[in-house]
């Protein structure tokens, strides 16, 4: 998959437009999707019986070719699903969001495998919101990224839920524990 | 010292002139079938009417990032969902469904909606009912509802919580239908006071395994739903209560072939892009985008077109694109036009033949509508 192309990098990459969400107003609905669970879990759990083959036959085109030195790659281990700008390249890092931003308390997930240790890791990619989007270091990777219907692993939707301003800047990649 | 360098032939030319001009406003022809609403994204805003005869540009309806827009079932109007803030970035955020006159481009109506899910490239987050009274438009907030708009009294009339599940396709007998993370399809009647799901809870995909592509394909009219998964298993369905879902089969074995593989290592030929079937009503013909490639790689540009007769199961033909495509979308005539589109690049097509008629750069590369579909 072409990760740089510039003119048709994702639609999440692409976003531009901010707003303001009601923080309640989220609260409550998110109290309505957990009440939908596990249907739409929002802990990335899940996720978890994902991947268990860790032979190199059981390994996906990405995770065969992953590194673990450089996070401005969009081939670096963490980035198995995710989409956007990378935070590493826009003045965040791996899990810090840029200045000027707020890291949204929602997020997507992934299950990724570090080639150091062969150890599949829970993921998850917090997007950075508030500002202009980054537009740096575009990537799209989608392993096991479903689609919108499952949410929680799908990398298409805007995560700015729950943020002051639902303007994507980039997409984080949070280290939240290992894969059983 | 301008005037000094214009030679007095030039000034006769200018003398000649018949008329003073004035300036006035273009209306857009009545939709025809090879007409194509072409939306754009983050680089080019706006969503372009084109003539796919003769690949010219009809005018422009003002469309933001992450706009659905769909055709009024009787050409009349133009609906677009979008999304707003009172100071550009920020602000208070505007949900609207904003009508605009078919010929015109002029502000019919907006109604105010209570939300929508902000995602790029969905097709089924937006649709209108087949008898052009209701539009149906997807929010997650992020639990997961569907709010019906009357569009006879221009009004909300009600929105249906769909927990675990999401989209919507409109079906037969005033129902709405949604993919659900379960692996099931939900059938909701839009007038019932109480939702209730009418459709057998039985799984039928993996959401985890085998993902249905959310840009999956329904008739309004017939609720006829063709689903495709990212290994290539072709689902079809009656869109209606009572009604289950039949047994899929794979495009690759339809081809010929061994079904695709969902191991790694394991290299097929596998559906994927943005817009990545079109449908063709009237000959029941499925156009699918196809590349070669390893289980997930479901977003990859196609490299072939699979055109597929979906009653009988069989691939008539595997058309090589000279450049990869992203989006591809069918007019519904009789003499159909395909719409092939990659990085803001449209192509037009004859259907029948893959004789290339027309192409332009700079269009957009987002969702594409035809009258009809």
């Amino acid at each position: 998959m072409d990760k740089i192309r510039t003119d048709a990098l994702s639609e999440r990459l692409l976003r531009s437009l901010a707003g303001r969400t009601s923080r309640r107003g989220m609260l409550a609905r998110l109290g309505a999707a957990l009440v939908a669970a596990p249907a739409f879990p929002l802990l990335p759990v899940s996720r978890a019986e994902a991947a268990k083959d860790r032979t190199a036959q059981g390994l996906t085109d990405f995770a065969r070719h992953a590194q673990s030195k450089d996070d401005t790659n969009c081939d670096y281990w963490r980035y198995c699903a995710i989409d956007g700008s990378l935070c590493s390249c826009c003045g965040g890092g791996l899990h810090t969001c840029p200045p000027g931003t707020e890291p949204s308390p929602t997020s997507w997930v992934g299950t990724c495998i570090n080639p150091d240790d062969g150890v599949a890791y829970l993921i998850a990619y917090r997007d950075c919101c508030g500002t202009a989007m980054c537009g740096q270091c575009g990537c799209d990777n989608t392993d096991r990224e479903s689609q919108i219907y499952r949410p929680q692993a799908n990398n298409d939707i805007y995560w700015c839920f729950g943020t002051a301003s639902m303007e994507y800047h980039c997409s984080t990649a949070v280290l939240v524990g290992v894969a059983q | 010292m301008l005037a000094a360098v214009i030679s007095p032939v030039t000034l006769q030319a200018e003398s000649v002139v018949p008329q003073i001009e004035e300036s006035d406003v273009a209306t857009l022809p009545p939709l025809s079938p090879h007409m194509l609403l072409l939306t754009g994204d983050g680089s080019i805003k706006g969503t372009r009417i084109i003539d796919g005869d003769s690949g010219k540009i009809l005018g422009t309806i003002h469309t933001q990032d992450l706009t659905n827009v769909r055709i009024a079932p009787d050409g009349a109007f133009f609906y677009v969902a979008e999304t707003i803030w009172t100071r550009g970035n920020r602000g208070v955020r505007q949900d609207l469904l904003t009508i605009y006159d078919a010929r015109t481009l002029k502000i019919v109506d907006e109604i105010d909606l209570p939300g929508r899910l902000l995602v790029g490239n969905r097709r089924q987050t937006f649709e209108i009912s087949a008898d052009g009274r209701h539009a149906f438009i997807y929010n997650m907030d992020p639990a997961s509802s569907v709010i019906v708009v009357d569009l006879a009294r221009r009004k909300v009339a009600r929105t249906i919580e769909i927990p675990g599940c999401a989209l919507v396709f409109a079906g037969a007998a005033a129902t709405i239908s949604s993919l659900c993370g379960d692996g099931t399809l939900s059938t909701i009647g839009i007038d019932a006071r109480q939702s209730q799901d009418l459709t057998p809870a039985q799984p039928f995909f993996s959401a985890e395994d085998d993902p249905i592509f959310d840009n999956s394909i329904a008739d309004p009219k017939s609720g006829k739903a063709i689903f495709l998964s990212y290994s290539g298993l072709v689902y079809t369905a009656t869109l209606a209560p009572g009604q289950g879902v039949d047994a899929p089969w794979s495009l690759q074995q339809a081809a010929g072939m061994s079904p695709a593989s969902t191991r790694p290592l394991e290299v097929s030929w596998l559906p994927g892009g943005r817009q990545l079937i079109a449908y063709h009503r009237a000959t029941g013909t499925l156009y699918v985008l196809m590349h070669m490639g390893e289980f997930w790689s479901h977003k990859e540009d196609g490299k072939e077109i699979w055109v597929v007769d979906v009653a009988n199961r069989k691939v008539l033909r595997r058309h090589r694109l000279a450049e990869p495509v992203s989006h591809i979308q069918v007019s519904q005539d009789d003499a159909p036009l395909l719409f092939l589109n990659i990085e803001n690049k449209l192509v037009i097509v004859d259907a029948k033949t893959f004789e290339e008629k027309k192409s332009l750069d700079n269009v957009g590369n987002g969702m594409m509508m035809v009258p009809g579909e």
